[in-house]
């Protein structure tokens, strides 16, 4: 690793004064933008969140808002969604991206289309890319069921299909006691949802590829290491910055999961959701409290019951970073 | 770990800071309830709203409407502002579709600024009523001076109007249309004639007859492509002469023996294998033009797209065309939707500006215009005479054919959460698709969406 | 090395590749192929007819160009292009400077109760964006900014996400350029520039990119504190075509291909800051 000529480890720079200034004062101007369009607001929803409130306020009820929140059945099934979703995507989203990014940053010719064509799900419309996923995963004459009916398998509904994966995989393998998981429907937006992140993921971690520097892999290539050994012992570790950073904020993004749900639900004819809410994540629950019908104070505590769960996992797992996550000293 | 532990303490310690001085934090306007305003009482003497002088009022009117939809608009704007004799100024602003404007009105009412008019579904202006922002219009409708003269009001469909009518505010009107579109069933003739029918099926049981026979697994046709949606259940349920919500809009209906009936029929049609659930939207518009389905159901705002698919089908164009759901009570129900306008509490003038171009837009020429853009119906009698109405019909047979049925229109309650009831009515259907006893279906959905209405409370 | 022989459009190439090559090749292809496919039925779609999209025809039987000068046509675009591409610079502008300073302290300066306030900063991505929608629409009228590019631009001139991808960046420079450069009497705000910044060109350029693309992406704010087309971003134009019971889907995706032109332009113009690894040498004390 680099080290100074000395050899040694440097003590950190003083801690000065002079330094702390400065460091606000570098802070401050972000701190500004987001005290007023973000802390602020935040306040403020905390404050709506103890109230009824239906469009306008109605008055203060206390902690009520969460009392129905976390007596609601509702509420536990979205997390129970939730969650499902989180395991689902993230890990498979950004194993993939890796795989990818590692690939795309090997010495192969017309490496910039490729990494244009990957980046491509990601600034697709939308629109466009959930009606091809729901035409692609059509229970009458999408192109998946044909695939499936050609190799054997049955047919399945889907987007349509409310019953949990083991349940359906219980049913044909005749194993009786395997049922619920994630709906099929759920996984069928989890494939969606895969597909449009994994090169987003794969940009930002060729970005972190981009910025480890080349003379580390020339040393130890002298030193006789072969691939599998550059990429395990250089690449990886100087990379955990990114993985880390990435990891948090798809977990934090996987949790507030609306968008893609919303688009594929909705893209198909059934309800946001649906089927029989088994996609409502907290997010949607926390939508149609928001819109459908406008109770503000519900929807508010929703989204704090939501953050509390999201603080007490990031917390947890900056823990577990600041063990494994590499920083060059 | 001391260090996370810290961090957890400082963050709870901001919450708790942040929920502690909130309270006194934050002014929020609010505006007066809305105490629902009596009506005006008849009689020879002036009422209140005839004294009022709009002139030289400058309105601020959200709309949804883009490209040939908006030039309509617009003309029947420019036709107002340039004729009208105060001077009256109709300014348009595009605010996004349904669901944004909905969203940006919202927003609105907690800032205390409101457009003057907007054009919203009539649950909607519910909820913007319950905030206290809504002008009830019956003072205006009446008005000696500025309402609808004792004829014209005898020109009105009023059934098309049910929905912007509210038990809450004390039976007044809190939205105005100008123009509906219905639910009806799209059927092909050819095939039916195929199967030895020479009409459309006129109750459940033909119906389901018909769908039986055209449905052929060999070569992938079905009877009915179904696309579920509480507008569907409530054309089912008004067939069995049932209802949603009661006339009060205070308590859920559905949970008759209509609504059994209604939820009975859908199973039946699944269990036989003769309707399929489509997987896209419009999926059902597709498969009907590619003759994979005899009949589906849909708006009418859909027969342009309906026709413009069939006659460029893979399969090749077919005789088709659109009549009343089948129906269990011996006359056709259709169930009738379509947005409405709001007028938003400002000074007596402008509310009184913003009617009149309401009544200006209600004009035969203007309704019929704006009909014909949308391919809606114009909600009064006599704009059918207008040859230009009678010239679009000949050209249109099928939307003639619907026409004919508004009489028989009945609209779904717009009561404040019927967004919310509709999510949980296409939940019991689905649930029935899925093989659950429609009796505790029905009862748990009426359970559910009774919680919603008494929020409303 | 082994040599394959590939035959295309009646022509034989020989290739000669390792088979691990091959196989390389082979996987990426396939996996571009399926993160295209949408975006080719999108240009495909916004060729075609009404009749052929609901036909559901995966090639039009003739290339409509005509669809795009109606995309056009259907909302001032033109108007649009140009509001949408101001918002999008001023905010790269401004998130670039509110973040590379914000990510420097966070990752090299020393001040007290740093963690707590870049854990505070990231607790705001925490909650549904949509809860600031209303006062953040309220803080818009205080502030007199109804209907102006600055209340869509300034909420977005800061962002966390941002902030913490290039701490990331800028805390995996070795520490010993720090004390390198300190030696020399270098201030933090030189050392910044002229080294943190060119060592994480790559983090840079992605934050713009994102910047960017959330920006032009941007609809219902936008829609929420505007009021006329003369400030209003292309997103709303794109809600044109939205009609009840049908959408033109056709026109959509003429627009929508439209919309995203810049958008690969930008990437393919960041793409070269990618691909340069960087070398360091010469930078040592």
């Amino acid at each position: 690793m680099a080290r100074n000529p000395r050899g040694q480890k440097p003590r950190r720079p003083p801690w000065r004064r002079g330094e702390a200034v400065l460091g606000f004062l570098y802070i401050l101007p972000a701190t500004l933008i987001l005290a007023v369009f973000h802390f602020w607001p935040m306040i403020y929803a905390v404050y709506i969140s103890l109230h009824r409130w239906r469009v306008i306020k109605q008055g203060y009820v206390g902690l009520a808002n969460y009392k129905w929140v976390l007596s609601s059945p509702q509420f536990w099934n979205a997390l129970k969604v939730t969650i499902y979703y989180v395991i689902g995507t993230v890990p498979f989203q950004l194993g993939l991206a890796l795989i990818l990014a590692y690939l795309l940053f090997q010495d192969i010719k017309g490496r910039e289309i490729y990494r244009t064509i990957y980046f491509l799900p990601y600034i697709t419309s939308t629109i466009a890319s959930g009606a091809v996923f729901a035409w692609m995963f059509s229970p009458q004459e999408g192109p998946i069921n044909r695939f499936l009916q050609k190799v054997g398998l049955p047919p399945q509904r889907w987007l349509l299909e409310p019953r949990g994966i083991l349940t359906l995989l219980g049913e044909y393998l005749h194993i009786p006691w395997l049922h619920g998981g994630p709906s099929l429907a759920l996984v069928t937006i989890m494939i969606f949802v895969i597909w449009f992140w994994v090169g987003y993921d794969a940009t930002i971690f060729l970005a972190g590829l981009g910025s480890i520097p080349s003379e580390l892999y020339e040393a130890a290539r002298i030193d006789g290491a072969n691939r599998w050994q550059l990429f395990r012992y250089i690449t990886l570790p100087l990379l955990s910055p990114t993985t880390f950073f990435l990891s948090l904020v798809a977990v934090i993004g996987s949790f507030k999961a609306f968008n893609h749900i919303f688009i594929m639900t909705d893209a198909s004819s059934g309800t946001v959701g649906g089927p029989l809410g088994t996609t409502t994540t907290v997010t949607i629950l926390f939508f149609k409290n928001f819109y459908d019908v406008p109770t503000y104070g519900r929807a508010a505590a929703i989204a704090f019951v939501l953050f509390v769960i999201i603080l007490v996992l990031s917390l947890l797992q900056n823990w577990i970073a600041s063990k494994r996550v590499f920083y060059m000293e | 770990m001391r260090k996370t532990l810290f961090l957890i303490v400082a963050l709870a310690l901001v919450v708790g800071l942040v929920a502690a001085c909130a309270p006194k934090a934050t002014p929020t306007p609010q505006p007066t309830k809305a105490a629902p305003q009596p009506t005006p009482t008849k009689g020879e003497e002036m009422d209140p709203i005839s004294k009022l002088d709009p002139s030289g009022q400058e309105l601020l009117f959200w709309h949804v409407s883009t490209r040939k939809h908006e030039k309509a608009l617009m003309e029947i704007i420019d036709g107002f502002n340039s004729s009208n004799p105060y001077g009256i100024k109709v300014v348009p602003e595009y605010a996004g579709y349904y669901g944004d404007i909905y969203k940006k009105i919202l927003a609105g009412i907690a800032a205390g600024e409101t457009p003057d008019l907007a054009v919203s579904y009539a649950n909607q202006v519910a909820e913007y009523a319950k905030a206290g922002v809504i002008v009830p219009l019956d003072p205006y409708m009446n008005s000696k001076k500025y309402g609808f003269t004792e004829e014209e009001k005898k020109d009105f469909m009023w059934n098309l109007l049910e929905g912007d009518k509210r038990p809450e505010f004390g039976g007044q009107y809190l939205s105005f249309a100008h123009s509906r579109s219905m639910q009806v069933m799209y059927y092909n003739v050819d095939w039916l004639k195929k199967l030895g029918y020479d009409g459309p099926p006129k109750t459940w049981d033909e119906f389901k007859e018909m769908c039986v026979k055209a449905t052929d697994p060999e070569k992938g046709t079905h009877g009915y492509a179904y696309s579920g949606s509480a507008s569907l259940f409530a054309t089912l349920v008004f067939t069995f002469g049932g209802d949603i919500v009661t006339k009060d809009n205070q308590k859920v209906a559905f949970n008759s023996e209509a609504g059994l009936k209604a939820l009975q029929l859908l199973k039946d049609l699944f269990d036989s294998g003769c309707a399929y659930e489509v997987a896209e939207r419009y999926g059902d518009q597709k498969d009907f033009a590619n003759q994979k389905a005899l009949f589906t159901f849909g708006s009418t705002a859909g027969l342009p797209y309906y026709r413009s698919a069939i006659e460029s089908s893979e399969a090749g164009p077919f005789q088709w065309d659109v009549d009343a759901p089948p129906t269990a009570i011996g006359k056709p129900v259709v169930n009738v939707y379509g947005p409405s306008v709001a007028i938003f509490k400002s000074v007596p003038e402008r509310q009184l500006a913003g009617w009149l171009f309401l009544k200006y837009w209600a004009e035969p020429k203007n309704v019929a215009k704006w009909a014909m853009t949308a391919n809606y119906f114009p909600i009064r009698k006599s704009a059918i005479e207008l040859p230009e109405m009678q010239e679009y019909m000949k050209k249109n047979p099928q939307y003639k054919k619907a026409f004919n049925l508004l009489p028989y229109g009945r609209m779904e309650p717009s009561v404040a959460g019927y967004q919310q009831i509709r999510g949980i009515i296409a939940d019991m259907m689905k649930q029935v698709i899925e093989g659950a006893d429609p009796q505790q279906a029905l009862e748990a959905a009426a359970q559910q969406a009774q919680a919603v209405l008494d929020q409303n409370k | 090395m082994t040599t394959f022989t590939v035959t295309f459009g009646g022509t034989r190439f020989h290739v000669r590749l390792s088979l691990a090559r091959f196989i390389l090749y082979v996987l990426i292809t396939a996996g571009a192929f399926i993160a295209m496919f949408p975006f080719i039925w999108m240009i495909l779609t916004s060729f075609k007819s009404y009749g052929e999209v609901t036909a559901g025809r995966f090639f039009p039987r003739e290339i409509r160009w005509h669809n795009y000068v109606e995309a056009w046509q259907a909302a001032p675009f033109g108007r649009y292009f140009l509001n949408s591409i101001f918002i999008a610079l001023t905010t790269i502008a401004g998130d670039l400077f509110t973040g590379i300073l914000a990510a420097y302290a966070f990752a090299r300066m020393e001040f007290p109760g740093r963690n707590i306030i870049f854990f505070i900063f990231l607790a705001t991505l925490m909650v549904p964006g949509e809860l600031t929608v209303l006062p953040n629409f309220l803080t818009i009228r205080k502030l007199g900014w109804y209907n102006t590019y600055q209340a869509q631009i300034v909420p977005f001139t800061a962002s966390v996400f941002h902030i913490f991808l290039l701490r990331q960046f800028f805390m995996g420079i070795p520490r010993d350029y720090w004390d390198a450069a300190l030696l020399d009497g270098c201030t933090h705000f030189r050392f910044l520039r002229s080294i943190v910044v060119p060592l994480s060109r790559p983090a840079v350029v992605t934050v713009a990119l994102l910047s960017f693309i959330g920006s032009w992406n941007a609809f219902l704010w936008p829609l929420i504190v505007t009021s006329s087309e003369k400030m209003r971003p292309i997103q709303v134009g794109l809600r044109s075509f939205v009609v009840e019971e049908a959408t033109q889907t056709q026109l959509m995706m003429a627009a929508a291909t439209m919309v995203i032109v810049p958008i690969i332009i930008f990437y393919v113009f960041t793409q070269k800051y990618f691909t340069e690894g960087l070398t360091m040498t010469g930078l040592k004390g």
